[in-house]
This record gives structure tokens, sequence and C-alpha cells, in this order.
């Protein structure tokens, strides 16, 4: 008997808590009493037991998985009016994990897509319940409690993205929080955050409501039907093969939970959905005297725990620093209802806060403990959106623990996702395509998930994963770290952040789990990042660009040329080796890739993109490539090394090195070369820096990626060569208003927003999104990328932004920082972000002279930091200070 | 399993060899493939000259090189002589037994057997100078204990042949001689029956058990005399005389322990004081130069010598354990040693083993190495959780204290590896502090089921790489790193102590 067997019939023979017995919602009297697993609610299913259903043979969309998120995505494209929906369940609806979830709702998240997310969820089940829906939701609102100054920052933070969100939130006295619950022990607490409008529900019933409701509108759901193959055709989702035959359909969304990884290996080409299941701890009380059942759902996230009233007694969980990934050996098709052996010595950890906290539990007998496995991903982001392997395959799974409060608006904003091709607000975060190949490998998965379960430990801004780590090296990895670089990764790539002489340093960032060196202030790195910037300024330095995406697009005639001229906004039609800043827009103009092409020899293009952009970047080009295979696209990110040599002598070291002559009438900005280095030949020299001093990039063919690195070490000795790394760079571009793919720029941006549309090209003709961006050129455009600095900050003991903060206007607030960083040159606190106007019920009011508006004198910004409001001085064009040569080549101001 | 080892060690390079500083002879070098366990004159000579080498460890492991051995080797090599005896009888529920070579062929010996239904005897022996007399002794003493303790009755079935050596100890684990020993033991002890029926008086144990040992010593070096009056003499008899050897006995008969000690071996009792705190308690005292008792009996006994007998902690610079069987050139008188001298240098079978160096320098008012142990009784209680016989091998690394906490820990470990016991009706905070206590029993959880396979493993490390370093060091150099050890832990059943504590009264109910 297999390891797995074993399970499966420990679980059916013991563990399996069968529904029909009534003892998941024993002894709750009253309102909370649900009918659940009555008669009256089952009949969902058109199916029988004994007879396979007869499907429908086609559908416009067939949706797999009847959790809460698979019905949550059917009610939701049904009541935009596609009812031509089949939703199948290979078990019963909420058999796997929605059944077991503890049902916490919240809206307070780190950043505010995912609050306005989880605010609309909430809304959703609130008037869902008001309509005579059984959901038990009640509003009792949550309780985030701190027991340091830095989580302090944290819910402080966590507050203000909640307040620009439209919720209600109090940062609040620990003995306010015990009048709001006092069985809390609150002597060790510095503070907490009270959100009234959270509460907490019956988890299940949300599934069942949502299958209901869907039901009614037209949606035909199928229970006992499993998916055994997602067939494409030319990479389109063509039909889906099923235990009980054949449906055609259009469209195919997985919300398969956990078994979500294994249903998207059920295609060909196999899709990439990774997570991996955790074991994931609760129990429950029996009842406890005087329990309230309006007791707020509190979440001691020092103390890794939560609790929720339950039954009259209390539900308590939490998520352990180390978590236990579950089946290692692949998900039993069967495990339905179905909970995993009990482990009393891992909850232990968990069991000392919660009795900590919660001492009135200290007498109380336990009622039950749940042990349920629970679907987590590698950055404890949920994967949502189109897959890059196949058109019209979408995927929402991976809800790591926050299924229930999060169901509801992701049905709402997959459901505009596969109706209008995009969501209405920036998911990019979740966004599927964030990943690359790796991320779907099981053992990769078990070891990150470890981690990821974690997701109430404190995490500090530039804290990096630890576990799964080292997987993507460059060619020059190991010589960096000899040399004290602190790497951090982007896409499983380790990229050189900072270096670092002291070994404390070094060992803290060798994917050490060791905590208690963060900080939400300034970071222990500043000097060490200060001196790379100003070597990059005065001297020259190395940057280590390996990881940066590049693709080769070539055809035999003028095919790839006239293929990137579509997908391009700005003109790709430039002479061999000039160097091309475009972007890639989508049809409603915002940035689905912003990138470099140079056209080389021979119709064939290189470009570069951002690290993180591997998979979107690609797929964006696949999806549009000609269906005549006349254009071929090659990813040679591995094929390449890349160097960054920047500085102001950078120009005479590489003479040095390669001979070539390197003047600026010879070598002119924005062009490139094919030139040798040492002895290596080959090597793609491109005359500029992604952060506007002057230098080159060098793509070097990997294996002579080493060899060149230690040639210009050599030649560079004299000129005072040193290594930097990447927050040297963030914080050169930041000070010179250089957006960035991923930070600054998203699909939700345009080209014009951004203040980039000297790099649209409207006269070379068609391209996609060039309507949208028209219209914006004719009506105006509500929102534009704007640089702040930041008055009254001192950077040594003030809390930083690190991103997310909310912007003020007159006091109104107008928008959100993409990016920070202190900019040394003008020794001020910088930051980037967006200013949008809207009028009082928060639509958005077009400007044709946006900058009039943003600059307007009578204007006053501030920027919220963790609870302090920093006035700030606002910015649109690139300050001519911060360039050496005094020359701008990006962002130029407009003549006048 | 010595083979095995060897076979280990063999692909070794000798590299650490030369960053040894000990000066082993060249002779040494040669014999190393040779993996006999019968005492050989080779054998012999290249043991004997180990005695002279100073045993302290002169290099650090070398924790930064990879490890030689992978974790299955080295749990194999510690597993090759693991063994258990569950016995259920009396105050002795099971013994844990293990061995580890250092020297080639090893020199320790044990030895494992009971005279009746609640009476045990565990010996450990650890040899000196080739394994002659620690093999002898562990053949032998046994059979002299189970004389001396014998009443009259049993004493009269001896001599008359209704009680064969077979019979007069249960070994736990198979003994076999050799025909020509056999017929000599069996001689030795009907004359040891007929005097102790002759002379039968009543004694106390311990003195029966001194008795033995010192018997014992007596035959061996009888035995091993060449002269006119030694009609069986043979060699082997000879080398198994000059070689010698410690023994610690510990004998156990309902509740009452004696630990009989003859050199430098250690018993410690682990004594539960409450719960998962265990107190170490010594039922032996080692026999050698750090025993200032031990220095001032022998000083008192050969006045005016003190600059010569005790020398670099050894007896006349020579010998480590300062009590022991065997070791006929300390035992002799002056005139006999010579004798020997004379025999090792005119008979050509033993010629050159032993130079011109049989007497001992400075040897003025022999004997001066006795083979009388030191008893401690000791009334077993239900708190008394194990005892651990050990040969200094492992002492040498690991004090009584940590080998008691090691063994509380894998008893602990041992009961932990069953699923938590949850009452529902136990309280969350008990249920907790239960949990609390099973995560540090967890944490002593060994990898070794064998409890005296984990002393050893801890001793040597518990970090794979030393271990693995000290398993594969090249015959030559491993002598100088560790020595060889011989452990047994023996398990007592509290329930049967307690209840025959009450039965005799000792104890209320």
């Amino acid at each position: 008997m297999s390891v797995l067997q074993c399970l499966r019939s420990v679980a059916l023979s013991k563990r399996v808590f069968l529904p029909q017995s009534g003892q998941f919602l024993h002894g709750r009297p009253g309102r909370y009493n649900a009918v659940l697993w009555e008669g009256s609610r089952r009949c969902y299913s058109q199916s029988s037991e004994e007879t396979l259903p007869s499907l429908p043979q086609s559908a416009r969309v067939v949706i797999s998985g009847g959790g809460v998120v698979g019905t949550s995505v059917a009610y939701h494209l049904a009541k935009a009016g596609w009812t031509d929906v089949v939703l199948l369940e290979q078990g019963q609806l909420t058999g796997g994990t929605t059944w077991h979830a503890a049902g916490l709702i919240t809206q307070a998240r780190d950043d505010l897509p995912t609050s306005k997310l989880m605010q609309y969820s909430r809304k959703l089940y609130e008037d869902l319940e008001a309509d005579g829906q059984n959901l038990c939701f009640k509003k009792c609102g949550s309780l985030m409690l701190a027991q340091t100054k830095d989580r302090m920052i944290y819910l402080q933070r966590k507050s203000q993205i909640a307040i620009a969100a439209g919720n209600e939130s109090h940062i609040i006295t620990p003995q306010e929080a015990k009048s709001l619950c006092p069985l809390l022990k609150v002597d060790d607490l510095e503070g907490a955050l009270w959100i009234p409008g959270d509460g907490a529900l019956t988890a299940p019933d949300v599934a069942l409501t949502f299958a209901s409701l869907a039901k009614e509108m037209g949606v035909k759901i199928f229970e006992r039907v499993g998916v055994e193959s997602v067939v494409a055709k030319r990479r389109v989702v063509s039909h889906v093969e099923t235990t009980a035959g054949k449906i055609e359909c259009e469209y195919f969304v997985n919300c398969a939970g956990m078994w979500a990884h294994s249903l998207g290996k059920k295609s060909k080409p196999q899709v990439r959905v990774p997570l991996h299941p955790c074991e994931h701890f609760y129990i429950t009380t029996k009842p406890i005297e005087g329990m309230d059942p309006m007791m707020p759902v509190v979440r001691d996230y020092d103390g890794l725990v939560y609790f929720r009233e339950w039954s009259g007694g209390i539900l308590a969980g939490g998520f352990e620093p180390v978590a236990k990934p579950a089946f290692l050996q692949g998900i039993p098709n069967d495990f339905q209802f179905g909970l995993l052996p009990d482990d009393w010595d891992h909850f232990q950890v968990l069991l000392d806060p919660i009795l900590h906290r919660y001492p009135v539990m200290e007498t109380a007998n336990v009622h039950k403990m749940f042990n349920g496995p629970e679907s987590f991903t590698p950055d404890g982001h949920w994967n949502l959106g189109a897959a890059s392997e196949i058109k019209n395959y979408y995927v929402a799974a991976g809800m790591v623990s926050m299924g229930i409060a999060g169901a509801g608006g992701i049905g709402k904003y997959l459901t505009e996702w596969i109706i209008d091709g995009m969501p209405s607000i920036d998911l990019s975060s979740h966004d599927i395509l964030r990943h690359v190949p790796h991320h779907n490998n099981q053992q990769f998965l078990a070891e990150r998930v470890k981690e990821t379960l974690g997701n109430y430990t404190l995490r500090y801004p530039t804290e990096q994963r630890y576990r799964g780590r080292k997987l993507r090296t460059s060619p020059l990895h190991t010589r960096l770290e000899v040399q004290g670089a602190c790497f951090g990764e982007t896409n499983a790539y380790e990229r050189p952040m900072w270096f670092t002489n002291s070994h404390d340093d070094y060992l803290y960032n060798q994917y050490n789990s060791e905590k208690g060196k963060g900080t939400f202030g300034k970071p222990t790195f500043f000097d060490n990042v200060k001196e790379e910037y100003w070597a990059c300024k005065e001297h020259v330095c190395l940057i280590d660009m390996s990881s940066f995406t590049k693709t080769e697009v070539k055809s035999k005639g003028p095919e790839a040329l006239e293929f990137l001229q579509y997908l391009s906004s700005n003109n790709i039609e430039q002479p061999i080796g000039t160097i091309i800043h475009t972007g890639m827009q989508n049809e409603f103009g915002g940035y689905e890739n912003d990138c470099t092409i140079v056209p080389m020899e021979n119709n064939t293009f290189f470009m570069i993109s951002p690290t993180s952009q591997q998979t979107r970047s690609l797929n964006w080009l696949r999806k549009h490539r000609p269906l005549d295979g006349s254009v071929e696209i090659r990813d040679v990110t591995s094929a390449y090394a890349g160097i960054n040599v920047i500085g102001p002598h950078a120009p005479q070291l590489l003479y040095d090195v390669s001979g070539i002559n390197t003047s600026r009438q010879e070598f002119k900005q924005m062009t490139c070369k094919v030139i040798d280095v040492g002895f290596a030949s080959n090597i793609i020299a491109m005359r500029l820096t992604h952060s506007g001093e002057d230098g080159f990039v060098l793509y070097v063919p990997s294996e002579y990626g080493l060899h060149v690195y230690e040639t210009l070490v050599k030649a560079g000795k004299d000129y005072g060569i040193r290594d930097a790394g990447y927050y040297a760079l963030r914080e050169l571009r930041i000070e010179k208003f250089y957006a960035y793919w991923g930070s600054d720029l998203t699909t939700h941006t345009t080209p014009l927003e951004s203040g980039r549309e000297f790099r649209v090209n409207f006269e070379k003709g068609e391209f996609i999104g060039r309507d949208a961006l028209l219209t914006q050129r004719e009506n105006g455009i509500s929102k534009r990328f704007a640089q702040f600095f930041l008055n009254d900050f001192d950077y040594e003991t003030d809390v930083w932004p690190w991103g997310g903060e909310p912007i003020y206007r007159n006091g109104k607030y107008c928008g959100t920082i993409t990016s920070t960083g202190y900019a040394h040159t003008l020794e001020r606190m910088t930051c980037l972000g967006f200013v949008t106007d809207t009028d009082s019920q928060g639509n958005k009011v077009l400007h044709k002279a946006m900058h009039e508006f943003i600059l307007d004198k009578s204007a006053k910004y501030e920027i919220a930091i963790a609870g302090k409001k920093f006035p700030a001085e606002v910015n649109l064009y690139t300050k001519p200070t911060v360039y050496q040569n005094g020359e701008p080549v990006f962002i130029p101001a407009p003549k006048r | 399993m010595i083979r095995a080892c060897a076979a280990f060690r063999r692909g070794v390079s000798f590299t650490t060899f030369n960053d040894a500083r000990v000066t082993l002879d060249k002779s040494q070098f040669h014999v190393l493939q040779s993996c006999k366990y019968h005492v050989t004159p080779k054998n012999l000579k290249r043991n004997r000259s180990r005695v002279l080498v100073s045993f302290k460890s002169v290099t650090k492991p070398d924790l930064e090189s990879s490890a030689k051995l992978s974790p299955q080797q080295v749990t194999s090599i510690l597993e090759l002589e693991q063994r258990r005896f569950e016995i259920q009888e009396g105050a002795v529920k099971s013994v844990d037994i293990n061995r580890l070579a250092a020297n080639d062929p090893i020199e320790d010996r044990d030895g494992y057997a009971s005279l009746g239904p609640s009476e045990f005897l565990f010996g450990v022996y650890d040899g000196h100078g080739g394994c002659g007399c620690s093999s002898t002794v562990s053949e032998r003493l046994f059979h002299y204990i189970a004389i001396s303790l014998a009443d009259y009755s049993l004493l009269e079935d001896i001599i008359t042949g209704n009680l064969g050596m077979n019979n007069l100890v249960n070994w736990y684990q198979k003994e076999t001689y050799s025909e020509r020993s056999k017929r000599l033991y069996m001689r030795a002890i009907m004359k040891y029956a007929q005097e102790s029926l002759a002379a039968h008086e009543p004694s106390s144990i311990e003195q029966h058990l001194k008795d033995a040992f010192v018997r014992l010593d007596h035959d061996i070096i009888q035995e091993g005399i060449p002269s006119e009056s030694n009609k069986e003499f043979h060699s082997d008899s000879l080398f198994s005389a000059m070689a010698g050897s410690c023994a610690l006995v510990s004998y156990i008969d309902g509740t009452d322990l004696y630990v009989a000690n003859l050199g430098d071996c250690r018993a410690v009792l682990g004594v539960k004081v409450q719960e998962s705190e265990y107190a170490a308690v010594p039922l032996s005292y080692a026999h050698d130069a750090h025993n200032a008792s031990e220095i001032r009996r022998i000083l008192d006994q050969h006045k005016n010598e003190s600059t010569n007998i005790i020398r670099n902690n050894r007896l006349f610079g020579e010998l480590a354990p300062l009590r022991a069987f065997g070791d006929l050139r300390y035992k002799l008188s002056l005139t006999e040693v010579k004798e020997l001298e004379r025999y090792f240098n005119t008979n050509h079978e033993v010629r050159g083993y032993y130079d011109n160096r049989v007497v001992p320098p400075n040897y003025k008012t022999p004997p001066y190495l006795i083979s009388e142990p030191e008893v401690i009784k000791h009334k077993l209680t239900p708190k008394d959780k194990f005892l651990v016989l050990a040969s200094d091998g492992l002492f040498d690394m690991l004090t009584p204290e940590k080998v008691v906490k090691l063994v509380a820990g894998h008893i602990d470990g041992k009961q932990i590896l069953i699923d938590p016991q949850i009452d529902t009706n136990m309280n969350l905070k008990s249920m907790n502090r239960y949990l609390v206590e099973r995560k540090t029993k967890l944490a002593n959880r060994s990898i070794d089921d064998n409890a005296a396979t984990h002393l050893i493993r801890n001793a040597l490390g518990p970090e794979h790489r030393q271990i693995s370093y000290y398993l594969s060091l090249p015959d030559n150099v491993c002598r100088t790193q560790r020595d060889d050890m011989t452990v047994s832990v023996i398990f007592f059943d509290s329930d049967y102590i307690k209840d025959k504590n009450v039965s005799d009264g000792i104890i209320k109910k």
C-alpha cells in the first residue's frame, strides 16, 4: 500500500468528517446553525450518482472546480450576461478546500487593488445576506494586533491603504482593543488596527449561494464530473474531455483549487499553475460560557494566529513559521470533504500564542482540530488571469488562505478579464503571467510554500524569500558573491542588489532565514548604496544585468519588422544598430511591455525586456505572431550575460579593452555595435544605460561573460572600477524620473499618462492601442505620472516610503506611490507615482493639459507614510541638475 | 566486522598520517593489512609498542574537508556490532551493547550472562598489549565468579561433574573455546572449585567477587610462566599473561547491584530524579593516574620510589591503568622477570619480541600491579533506570553526565515515536504543557534504535563529517585519535524493582 493510499484510507476510515452527521456545525443554536447539508440546498447538481449526467454538447465557458472561486466566477459570468456556462465539479461542491475554510472576511490588504477587490467581496456578501441568502455573514469587525513598534508601522501602512480604498479603519490603543474584545490579553500590545466593516461567515454557504444564484440565471452545474483533458487547437481552447463526455467550448477556467496544478498539466501544451497544498491547522473549542457571538475577528500577527467566535466557542488557527507541504505524492481525486491527520506536535508552536492572547482558552476544551490542505503560491499572491500557454484558458487558483475573502472580487474581475480582455483594476501582482517555467517545479514549490504559508510573518520592504533560492544565476554569480554581493530574487533570477564588506551583512543575505535586521526606515545598506551611486556618477561601475529578458525576433522577409511595428507604439523602422525604446500597448493603450528593440542585420531584431517580464512579453509576442509561421521568436535570455558599464569613465574603459572608438561622435547614444572585448567576440554593445548615466550595456554570449567581466575589472583598476547593484541603479533612475515596467508602468497606464508620448509614433501607421492613445490625445487624460520630493523628511529617523503610499492633493486622495528612492545628488527623498483627478462621485476627470492641473501652484501635495503626512514638491520633468553632463536624454522639458 | 571497517579505511590516503606528529615505527606500517583475531607474535609485537605510543590525540578533525563516508556507510559501520538482549527477567529489562574498534584487532571484550533467574553478570574488558589477556579474562572470569559465589551443593555438583563448564554460566552470546583452552580452563576451574569447597566459608559478595578476580589473575600468570613445573605451557598463555586487561563486571542479584572494577573502565548509573531529569551516579572509580587515592595506595606500598613509579601519568611511564589482569612483568619478582627476559632472548619462538625490555626500569619492590577489584554495592531503587558500562574509549570522549543525558534522551525519544495521546477532556492549557514536553523529547529522538550505538555516535560526532573523519582514519593513526569503545547499557525494570523492594520490606507500598 502506498503512502498515499494509506493516507487516504486513514482519511476515509476515521478522519473524514461526514457532513451528513452535522458534526461540522454541531452545537450552534439559532441563526448560525446553517442548513448547509440538508436536502433542500443540495440540489445543485444535475447529475445523479447512478447514471452519468448528459452534458451539453457545447458551452461558451467551461469552469472546472466547484469551490468558492469556481462558483463565484460562474455567478459573475452569468450576471454579466454570459449564461452559456457549464461548471464541472469532480466530487461535490465545496468538497475540496472551501468546506473547511475558517470564513474570515477582511478588506485590509497590503496594496490598493487587492483591498478594492476584497472590499467588493465583503460588500457582495453583505448584500447577499441582506437579500435573504443565508451566508451566516456577521459584520463583527476585525482587530489586527501589534506587539512591536515595527508591526505598528505595518498596521499604519495597512490602515492608510484601507482609508485610500474607502474602508473605515482606525488605529487604536490596546485599551480600546480590550473594550472591543474583553477576552483579549492586551498588556503586551503596542496598539491595534480596527476595521469595523470586516466580519466572518460560514464559508461553504458562500459557494452554495453563488451556485444556486448562478443556476437560477442559467448556468449548468454538474457534480461528479472530472476534467480529463483540455484540448487546444492552434493554442486556442477547443473542447474539454470529461469523465462524462466532451464539451466544445470557447473558454476554459481552471478554478480547481489545489488540483489546479495537476489539471494544468492535463492539456497540451501544459498550462503552468504554480501552487502547492500545505497543511493548515485550526482548532475549535467547545462552547465557552459568556462568549459574545459578535466577538471581532482577531489577528495577532506577531503571534501568527487568528481567532473568531465559533458555535459558542472560539476558532483559533495560525500560520506557523515553517509549514508542512501536503500531498507530496499528488492529491487523490477523491479527497472530498477530507481532512488530513491531526498533527498536534506541529500545531504546538501556535498553541502557545493562542493561549497567551486568549487566557480564557486555557480552561476550554478542544472540540476538534481541523487540518485541511490549502493552496499556496511561490510568492503568496493568487494565480489569476489568462494562461500564457493556451489562448482563452483562464486560471483562478492558489488562494493562499484568502479564498473566501477574495472569491467575490476574484469572480468579478476574472469575469472582466474574460469578457473585456483585462480587469478594470490592476491585478498584476496576482497575474499568473508573473511566473516563469521553473515556478511550476514541484520540488521547488514544496520547498517555497513552507515559507509562503507564513503570511502573518512580518516582512520588511527589501526582505527576500529565503527558501527555494539560488536557482537561476548569471555566469558572474560566484564571482560577485565573492565580492560581497547581496542578492535579491526576481523571477528566481539572483541579482546583486548591493555589495558589502561586512561578513555579517553577507551572512544575513546569503538566503538566511534570520530575522531582526529589517527596518521600515533607512535601510542598513544605505551607505553602501550611496558609495555605489557616487561611483556610478563619478567613476565607472559594473552592474550584472544578465537577468534581463532577451528575445530574438526574426524572419526571412520583412515580416518581423511588420510584426514588431504592429505591436510597438514607437517606430521600429530604423537603421541597423539603432536602439529604440518602445512600449507595446494593449488595445486600451496600457503597457503590455516596455522594451528596447535593436534592428540587427537580416531582418533580425534583438529585444530587451525587464526581468519580471519574461513570460508576459513572450506571451504578448506569441499571442500576436502571424499564424503562417513566418516570424520566429526565440527567448535567448540564457544565451547572453548582461554587463552594464556605467559612469563617466565607461567610454575610455571600453576603448581600452576593445580598441573601438567610443567617442560620442563615433559611437552615438542609443546605438549598438557588435564588438570584441578582450579575447571574446560577438558582443552586442549598446550605448545606453537604464538610469540615464553615460555608459554601455554589453550583451555577452554567456560563456564569455566571466572573461569580459574580468577583463573590464583588470583594465578598470586605475579608473576606480567597482561593482554596483540594483539599488544604486534604482536610486539613479528614480532621481532622473525614469519609469520601470512592473513598478510604475502597468497594463493600466498609457504612454500619455506616464509622460512618454514622445515615444509614440502615430504617423507610422496602425499598431495595437493606437486608437486608444489617439482618443486620449484628443480627449485628454485623467492621470499623470509625477515625481515628488518630500519636504520635512528626515531620512535618518523617519519611516521611509516603500511604494503603495497614498498621495493627497489638497487633502484629497489622488493616487498611489509606485517607486521610491533617495536622490543623492538632490539630497531629497524621492517618490514616483500617479496623480488622478476624480470628481466627488469618484469619476475620472479628463484634462487636456494634465500637467497644468498637476503643477497648479495652489495645489498642495502630501504623501502619507505610516500614519504621518509629509508635504511634497511635485515635478514632471527630469531636473537638469541630476545629469553630470547637463545633456538630458530622457523626458525633455517642452520647448517654450 | 573488523574486516569491513578496514575495508572502508583502506581506501583512505595517508596524508593525515604525515600530519599526525606520532612516532610509529616502520614495522607497524607494514603489518597494517593483517586482520586476524587470535594473538600471533606478529600482532603482539605491534600491539606492545602501541602501549608505548602517546595516546593523546594530536590532530583535530579537519571538518573543512568533506566526509569520506556517506551517512549510510557511517550508520552501517556503527551498527555492525550492535546487539540487544531482551531479558525481561528480574531487574533487567534489556541490554543494548555495541563496540567499535580502534585497534586492529579490537582489544576490548565483553560478556553477558545469567547465573540464575534474577542473577546477572555483565562485563566489559579493555585489553592492552594485544587482545590475548582481555579475551582470556572475558572467557573465564564469569566461571570464577560463579564458583566463588557458589554454595556448598553447587560446588559439589561441579566437582562431581554434574554441572559442566558450559552449564555453570548461561551466556547470552555464544562463546567458543579452542580445545586447548577448554582443557586448560576446565582443569583450572575444577581446581578452584575443589579448593573453594575445602575452604568453604560464607563471606560477603564483595569478597567473593574480589576472590574470583584475584584467583583468575593468579591462574593466568601461573599458566603463562614458562617453567619446568608448568607442564601445560604454551606460548599463547605467555602472551596472554604478558598482555593485560582492565575489567568491569556488574553482578545483579535481585535488586542488589555490585560493580567490581579493575582498571579504567567505568560504570555510571542513570537515576531519574524527576520528569525528564536524570542524575549520573558513578559506580566505579577509574584506577588511573587521575585517581588520587590510587596513587597514594601505590606510593604507600612502594615507599621512596615516588619519582620512578608514576611517570607521564603511567605506571613506569608505560601502563595507563594502575590495576589490571595480566601484565606479569609488573607482578613477578625481579628474579622471575629476569628469568622471563632470558627466556625471550633464548627461545627462538618468541625471540626478539621483547628485546631487552622485559624488566621494567627501576624494578625494585614488585609487585607493582594488583588484580584486586574495587567493589561498590548499590541497592537498586525504582528511580534507577539504566546502568552504562563502558571502556575508557567512550569516557575519553564523553563525560559520565553527558552519557546519562544521552541515554535519558534516547529513552524519551524512543517513547515519543508514537502519536501524541490527545484527550479531548484535557483543557487546552494542560494539553499545551503536554505538547511542550513532547517537543523536547522529540528533539532528543535518535536515529539509532540501540542506546549503545547512540552513545558511540555521539562520542564520535554527532556531526556527520566528524564521525566520518573518525571512522575513516588510516589504521596506523586511528589508535592515536580514539580508543576501542565497548558500551553496554543495561535497562532496569522499575516495576520489578519496586515490587521486589516492597516484598523485601525495603520500601512501603
